[in-house]
């Protein structure tokens, strides 16, 4: 590039950029806007390891004895021959997305109304996963999300815990 | 390198990333099918904010059966666009990425979605418009160039003020979450510190210095092939594989610009 003047405005608009992206982030809560996020790029990828929402499921027969908390998505294996089509790594991705939205829309609600989270789309959404892979293992289940810091699998603390559902 | 070619090359490689991506979409439709995860029963009552006509119009499009058909004239476009050029067909593309956005509560797989609007914004409006002016390509060249510039200069930028990435705690926490079981590679990195601090500097010089890439063609290739070369290590330890493809579809703007 050998325009002087535009290597000046390009200066320009990266000091800006690079000050506005170091500002605090301000968080959508206009649901209209948070839906078409994808019109608003945010560039901050991986900014800094944080605490993490597993999702857990435990089973039981009879709605009362469960049986021990699981994990709910599975690490997969790697393979070069994905490069082109990984539809299940993508789809854990979106699986992590959702169980994130069920976390950020747990921190919104208002001390008191813990109840309303049941009727979310997080919520329901989270559950549809949950039962997607116990398939027919039991009749009852339960499930909960854990905080974990990136890199620190034992530092951890359950944030949500679901009431019994009963396997559709 | 010529305008043309640049814009040649842009349409090419984003019309490939799309067809793959409409395929992973196929091969993981049971997630949003009316048993799925995602189902249309659960998903409406998000659009309820809308005005009665665009939840009908939304309702719809994006129930199951009609957003296969949307897919699938998503691929049947895409396929068309690597022969022909048609901006009509590049602006259902992107109305369609829109709608599956839309259908997945705001981004199915974040950066690359981004990515992927950006430039199908620049390509359709340069479609509808180029034989206006010429300044019309070089604006949609520009703004996909300003747009990749920008997305890794930020993403070094907030990088370089963190300690956790400055001593490399943050990669071996990255390292360790990530999607795919551990493995010798994995493990090295995230149990070395040395390594990971080398790796994390390397990628944080990298990202900022990017726009670098534009004093000169020459540099630029030089940057292009190492973004590949992190790209490709970004799918390995993190399954990103979209991300290659919609940020290839840059790199033509981007030389051509580096050439102005």
């Amino acid at each position: 590039m050998n325009n002087n003047y535009l290597i000046l405005v390009l200066i320009v608009y990266l000091l800006v950029i690079g000050y506005l992206s170091l500002l605090k982030p301000r968080y959508f809560s206009i649901r209209k806007l948070y839906l078409f996020r994808c019109l608003f790029p945010s560039w901050k990828f991986y900014e800094d390891i944080c605490y993490q929402p597993l999702l857990y499921y435990r089973l039981a027969d009879d709605g009362k004895n469960f049986q021990q908390w699981q994990l709910c998505i599975e690490k997969l294996d790697r393979s070069w021959n994905k490069l082109f089509l990984n539809s299940n790594a993508n789809l854990v991705h979106a699986y992590g997305s959702l169980v994130q939205q069920l976390e950020n829309d747990k921190e919104e609600i208002e001390e008191g109304r813990e109840k309303d989270l049941v009727s979310s789309v997080s919520y329901k959404l989270v559950k549809n996963l949950v039962e997607d892979r116990i398939k027919d293992q039991a009749k009852f289940f339960q499930f909960k999300l854990t905080l974990t810091m990136q890199g620190l699998p034992q530092d951890n603390a359950d944030i949500l815990v679901s009431i019994v559902h009963e396997v559709q | 390198m010529e305008i043309s070619t640049a814009l040649y090359l842009t349409k090419q490689i984003i019309s490939y990333a799309i067809i793959l991506q409409t395929i992973e979409l196929f091969q993981i439709r049971k997630s949003f099918s009316d048993q799925g995860v995602w189902r249309w029963e659960n998903l409406k009552v998000e659009f309820e904010i809308f005005s009665k006509l665009t939840q009908k119009i939304l309702a719809f499009t994006l129930k199951y059966e009609n957003f296969l058909v949307l897919l699938s004239l998503r691929l049947v476009a895409a396929i068309y666009l690597i022969f022909y050029s048609n901006a009509f067909l590049f602006l259902y593309l992107l109305i369609s990425t829109l709608l599956i956005s839309l259908r997945w509560r705001g981004t199915f797989n974040g950066g690359s979605d981004y990515m992927t609007i950006i430039v199908l914004s620049a390509l359709t409006f340069d479609s509808f418009f180029s034989t206006a002016s010429d300044k019309v390509s070089l604006a949609a060249m520009w703004y996909i160039t300003i747009q990749i510039c920008s997305s890794y200069f930020i993403s070094g930028v907030v990088k370089i003020r963190r300690s956790n990435w400055r001593n490399g705690a943050a990669l071996r926490g990255f390292m360790s979450s990530t999607i795919y079981k551990y493995n010798a590679v994995s493990k090295l990195i995230s149990d070395n510190k040395i390594i990971s601090i080398i790796l994390s500097w390397a990628i944080i010089i990298f990202e900022v210095g990017f726009v670098l890439a534009l004093l000169n063609p020459l540099l630029c290739v030089g940057f292009i092939m190492f973004a590949l070369a992190f790209h490709l290590a970004n799918f390995y330890f993190f399954g990103l594989n979209r991300f290659i493809f919609a940020w290839l579809a840059c790199y033509p703007a981007l030389l051509f610009c580096s050439g102005l």
